[in-house]
């Protein structure tokens, strides 16, 4: 193991788009500042040098006609990644992602297609405020025609995106900030071009007691969390990445639960209306017999990402919350 | 609004707006000349039967007509390629014709069965047949800007020598992805002609209340870009206009704003009392129907007789009729199939 | 002659009130003219005419309120005489629609009666919304509930005094995790009356408690010695509920009320079976879907029965009704007894569409997933026992339909062949009939024609 490279999640997503642009030529980024200056995040960092402009294709700040344009090359045969900045700015660009590109196959009765891969970071605890750190993965994943993929490490990261890429409908790719550079999140990451496939939950932790739903970076709090309760009080948790909201790998879960009869589903969006709620609905729909206690939400207190340090880590779940919540299921609720 | 001056039809190129257009319709063969005509009436009497059809509460939704604008579709569609891309809008019928479309199959969407162009998720306002190059009507004001820019893009970046008609309508000049996908298309010379078709009123809203320019077209200084106002109803100036220009496009000289001044002898949609403008405009546009200037046209240029003319509507009544029999006689979709094409 | 109407003007509009008509008739009127005004929920709208000619006729007058689409006028030429023409207006979509004529039926016979009328089997259970409310809150029987209204309609009053006798209201609730209650269920344990100590939060009932109480219980005194005459020993007894005591119900009222009639034959199906096996590989390949003898025995049923559709009817009310839709239903056995998923328009459907449906059907079943709509409508049973190697048998006709198809095991016999002995494959076939409508001989034929579909296969994908 230690002798393998080790990479961040933004090398593995690089990694991905370039080891694709190399196979396809029809491949091509479009984005706010991701030529020379590689994107806010410098996910795209040095990639302009081996592409080109065309290819690395800066935009004006202009959201609504890079999603539109990337949808209309799209249908008309180029399969694009197109960089949104931050996630927030997908409300910009709505009509394009909600109206034109998720309803373009099935308007058309089946007769186009949207390769496109909108790319972009989500999720909060950099201090960015009310409109740089939101989740807003519910409300993409909400409407049929898109597909909405959160890694939460490298590994997966590039993999998704390589499958992403290679889907012939608009896949929302929301990636997290700070899983970006942090080293703690290193892993080892195959040279060659692998693909996950979309649809397909992951067990990160085996355990019996609980079963953890978690997306993004929730994943890698909540295994944070899952080893110091299996200490702290012998509770054993599984940790079930979802990986792909859209489409959601519910078996997963039931898998899962048939074992532990447990779920708390975790998640950093507003807890009102989030994607966490579907998964609920779901597993009440479909495997009500399995449960044995009730399920809990462990997520964003209801309010917009505040600023203050303080603010920002009570509206983010961290892992204390999250082991009150795993004591709250055994203990309370 | 005034219109343009009358031209000498004696010269072989005029002058529209400082520009220099040649007049490239003269040498067209006769075929396609009476083609033009057809395709105009086969326009007028397929939104003829819709509105027959709207009335008796057949088509279960909107539709927006495009009777009174039918030079400003085939003038354009007939001046360029058969594989170049056009996106169009809600008021669409007139552009999917003119691209060349199964009627029949337009209708059956109309009237919601499994048989339409989008096997009835569609409708009218979502009707597209990409594979000839139409990448579909769009219902949101706009909305297909950013496409046609996008298709647009790919022509450049594969180098397919197409270009791209982006249809839309006065309204949409006010939206912001006007702005931004026009701009975008001028930084990248990308071949795409925008080709606005004003028919003065946004829904209710005269273009006096929207805009405080003359000429929509006038914005082509923001994008450094070319752009002109044309009279729409007169098919031999669309037609040499939009031919003129798509050579430029093709040559790789960017994207053009056209500004195709028409008028909709209809309301808005089905539910429109016309309460924002008289009955006298209205009849004074009627006056200026673009099927009669056409008409006289080819007939002063000696090209086909009034009885030809007479015969040539008799048939695309006809054609009209078949489709829309098809349509009536065409299956619902099957409930069953309702959650297909959601996903490729 | 040409028909005005009243337009659909608007999305929503459902009619339109004429407030003024701007002719009269005898008028001259030309396209394009206003013809009347119409006042919608909306605004006031002018309507233009779309030909020309003279007003005949007007049918509706300012005031009246019209649905849309209805005639309010007739425009004819000058020298036409104005009769009332028996069609309506001209234009109808004749695509397929779903069969509104049933919809309608229902919607009379609801506003006829004033009370809500509940059919179960033959007899109708009279009783008043409200009861019928409570009784479903409280799980009760309507069926065990004598009724005190009018005309022994059951109200609230009943449904009251049947659940104080049976004491079935929930006393107090007992919290208990839903994984826990299908444990319960699974190992027989009645957590409502044993006393259960829930460990969960709350005192909630959670798995481990009915894990823990079941290792308790003492298995049940084992029964021993021997059986003596005059004293029957039991093993079990099980009140029937559900859906046994609806089969129950149901073959009892078949069997007592409907003379069966019963027509045997012998199928030689050598061919048939190389046959499904063609079809087999080929949809395999094709469809990735199994082609099973039932589909094709129900595609020959369905077949068979349109050629004779005498049989495909029912008896109700002293009226002897042929369907026209062959509809055949597929008795599927899952655990709690017998269901009857329809294949709707079987006759129309491909071999490979009904194995499609079929699988669906099984799944749904075994899932208990089956809704109202897919267990309803059918004209037809098909039953099939030969993977229990049964070779033959006279199954009892599920009620209201006329018919019943029984087949069994496929088994091998010698046979003459062109004066050969040969070893040949046989089915045994049976149908049930009503025979109050269904008599031998429209029987017979039936049976003749499914025989024959199965002895010359091909004839099934013809």
């Amino acid at each position: 193991m230690e002798n393998k490279r080790q990479i961040t999640y933004l090398e593995a997503i690089r990694e991905a788009m370039q080891q694709m642009m190399r196979k396809d030529e029809n491949i091509y980024l479009i984005g706010e500042d991701i030529a020379e200056y590689g994107g806010a995040f410098g996910v795209t960092a040095g990639m302009v040098d081996e592409f080109g402009k065309e290819r690395i294709r800066n935009t004006p700040i202009s959201e609504a006609a890079l999603i539109g344009i990337a949808s209309g090359s799209a249908m008309t045969g180029m399969r694009p990644i197109a960089e949104i900045m931050f996630s927030d700015f997908m409300t910009i660009a709505m009509d394009q992602i909600a109206n034109q590109a998720a309803k373009a196959r099935y308007m058309f009765g089946g007769k186009a297609s949207v390769p496109m891969v909108i790319r972009t970071p989500g999720g909060g605890g950099t201090g960015a405020a009310g409109q740089h750190s939101q989740s807003l993965e519910a409300l993409v994943a909400h409407i049929p025609g898109l597909k909405v993929v959160m890694p939460s490490c490298p590994y997966d990261a590039k993999g998704l995106l390589v499958s992403a890429i290679n889907d012939d409908n608009p896949v929302i790719f929301i990636e997290h900030k700070l899983l970006y550079k942090n080293k703690r999140y290193v892993q080892y990451v195959p040279e060659e071009v692998y693909g996950i496939s979309l649809g397909k939950g992951d067990i990160k932790r085996k355990g019996k007691n609980l079963t953890i739903a978690a997306t993004s970076f929730m994943v890698q709090k909540s295994l944070e969390a899952a080893e110091e309760i299996k200490n702290e009080k012998g509770i054993d948790c599984e940790i079930i990445d979802i990986r792909t909201l859209r489409p959601l790998d519910l078996d997963i879960i039931l898998t899962s639960l048939e074992k532990t009869g447990k779920l708390m589903c975790v998640e950093e969006a507003p807890v009102f209306g989030g994607f966490m709620g579907e998964v609920a609905a779901q597993v009440a729909e479909y495997g009500f017999d399995l449960l044995d206690s009730p399920i809990l939400r462990v997520a964003g207190r209801n309010c917009p990402v505040p600023y203050s340090l303080v603010l920002e880590n009570e509206m983010i779940p961290g892992v204390e919350r999250i082991k009150e919540g795993i004591v709250d299921l055994f203990e309370k609720i | 609004m005034e219109l343009k001056k009358q031209k000498n039809r004696t010269k072989r190129k005029f002058e529209i707006n400082g520009y220099t257009i040649e007049d490239r319709f003269r040498g067209l063969d006769r075929e396609t000349k009476i083609e033009m005509l057809r395709k105009m009436f086969q326009i007028r009497h397929f939104e003829l039967q819709t509105e027959q059809f709207i009335i008796r509460g057949m088509i279960h939704g909107t539709c927006h007509l495009y009777i009174g604008e039918e030079a400003s579709a085939v003038g354009t569609i007939y001046a360029t390629k058969k594989d170049d891309y056009i996106t169009s809008n809600h008021r669409g019928h007139g552009h999917c014709i003119a691209k060349g479309a199964d009627l029949n199959l337009m209708m059956a969407e109309l009237l919601g069965k499994s048989t339409g162009y989008c096997r009835g998720r569609g409708g009218s306002m979502h009707i597209a047949d990409v594979g000839s190059g139409n990448l579909g009507a769009n219902g949101i004001v706009g909305g297909s800007m950013g496409i046609a820019t996008g298709a647009g893009l790919t022509a450049r970046m594969k180098n397919n020598k197409k270009i791209v008609i982006c249809f839309f309508g006065d309204g949409a000049a006010n939206e912001g992805i006007f702005h931004e996908s026009i701009n975008m298309a001028s930084v990248w010379q990308l071949p795409v002609i925008y080709l606005c078709e004003n028919n003065i009123y946004g829904m209710s809203t005269p273009m006096q209340e929207a805009f405080n320019i003359k000429r929509i077209s006038d914005r082509k200084i923001s994008y450094g870009i070319d752009g002109l106002t044309i009279d729409g109803n007169n098919l031999v100036e669309v037609y040499n206009t939009v031919s003129h220009f798509q050579r430029e496009c093709r040559r790789g000289r960017g994207p053009v704003l056209i500004e195709a001044l028409t008028y909709r002898w209809k309301g808005h949609s089905k539910s429109d009392a016309q309460v924002y403008r008289s009955k006298e405009e209205v009849s004074e546009w009627m006056k200026r129907d673009p099927i009669k200037i056409y008409s006289g046209e080819l007939i002063e240029r000696k090209i086909i007789t009034r009885k030809e003319i007479e015969d040539i509507e008799n048939r695309a009544r006809d054609d009209i009729k078949k489709a829309a029999d098809f349509a009536k006689s065409s299956p619902f979709p099957d409930p069953e199939t309702i959650e297909e094409d959601v996903y490729a | 002659m040409h028909e005005v109407i009243m337009p659909k003007l608007g999305l929503t509009m459902e009619s339109g009130k004429i407030e003024k008509w701007h002719k009269k008739e005898g008028d001259k009127v030309a396209e394009g003219d206003v013809l009347f005004e119409v006042m919608t929920d909306k605004v006031s709208l002018e309507v233009e005419s779309y030909n020309s000619g003279i007003l005949k006729k007007i049918i509706k007058g300012e005031g009246e309120e019209v649905p849309v689409t209805e005639i309010v006028a007739y425009i004819g030429s000058e020298d036409e005489e104005f009769t009332e023409p028996v069609s309506k207006a001209p234009e109808e979509d004749t695509g397929k629609r779903k069969p509104e004529a049933a919809v309608k039926e229902t919607e009379e016979t609801a506003a006829m009666e004033d009370e809500e009328e509940i059919i179960e089997g033959e007899g109708k259970i009279k009783i008043s919304p409200l009861a019928r409310k409570i009784a479903s809150e409280n799980d009760v029987d309507i069926s065990m509930v004598k009724g005190s209204g009018p005309r022994g309609r059951i109200v609230k009053k009943d449904i009251e005094e049947h659940i104080a006798s049976e004491g079935s209201i929930k006393e107090e609730k007992i919290k208990i995790s839903p994984r826990a209650r299908k444990k319960a269920k699974e190992l027989g344990i009645d957590w409502k009356s044993e006393k259960i100590k829930g460990s969960g939060p709350g005192g909630r009932i959670v798995e481990s408690d009915i894990l823990s109480y079941s290792k308790k219980v003492p298995e049940k005194a084992e029964v021993t010695g021997e059986a003596a005459p005059g004293k029957l020993r039991i093993s079990s007894k099980t009140e029937l509920t559900g859906m046994r005591k609806v089969i129950a119900g149901r073959m009892s009222l078949s069997k007592s009320t409907i003379p069966h009639i019963v027509l045997n034959a012998k199928a030689d199906v050598t061919d048939f079976i190389k046959f499904r096996e063609q079809l087999k590989e080929m949809s395999l390949k094709k469809y990735d879907i199994k082609i099973t003898f039932t589909d094709l025995i129900l595609k020959a049923a369905a077949m068979a029965l349109k050629e004779n559709i005498g049989v495909n009817s029912t008896l109700q009310k002293n009226e002897y009704i042929i369907y026209e839709d062959i509809n055949v239903g597929m008795a599927i056995a899952v655990e709690e007894g017998l269901i009857v998923p329809t294949i709707f328009s079987c006759d129309k459907l491909k071999i490979v569409e009904i194995a499609k449906k079929r699988v669906d059907l099984i799944e749904k079943a075994k899932n208990n997933k089956l809704s109202l709509n897919e267990i309803e409508g059918g004209t037809f049973t098909v039953t099939n026992l030969g993977m229990f190697g049964v070779r033959n048998f006279s199954a009892i006709i599920n009620p209201p339909q006329a018919a019943i198809l029984a087949v069994g095991e496929i088994y091998q016999e010698p046979a003459a062949v062109e004066e050969k002995v040969q070893i040949r494959s046989f089915m045994d076939i049976s149908v049930s009939c009503d025979h109050r409508i269904v008599d031998g001989a429209k029987g017979a034929r039936f049976l003749q024609d499914f025989v024959e579909l199965i002895e010359n296969p091909a004839m099934l994908v013809i």
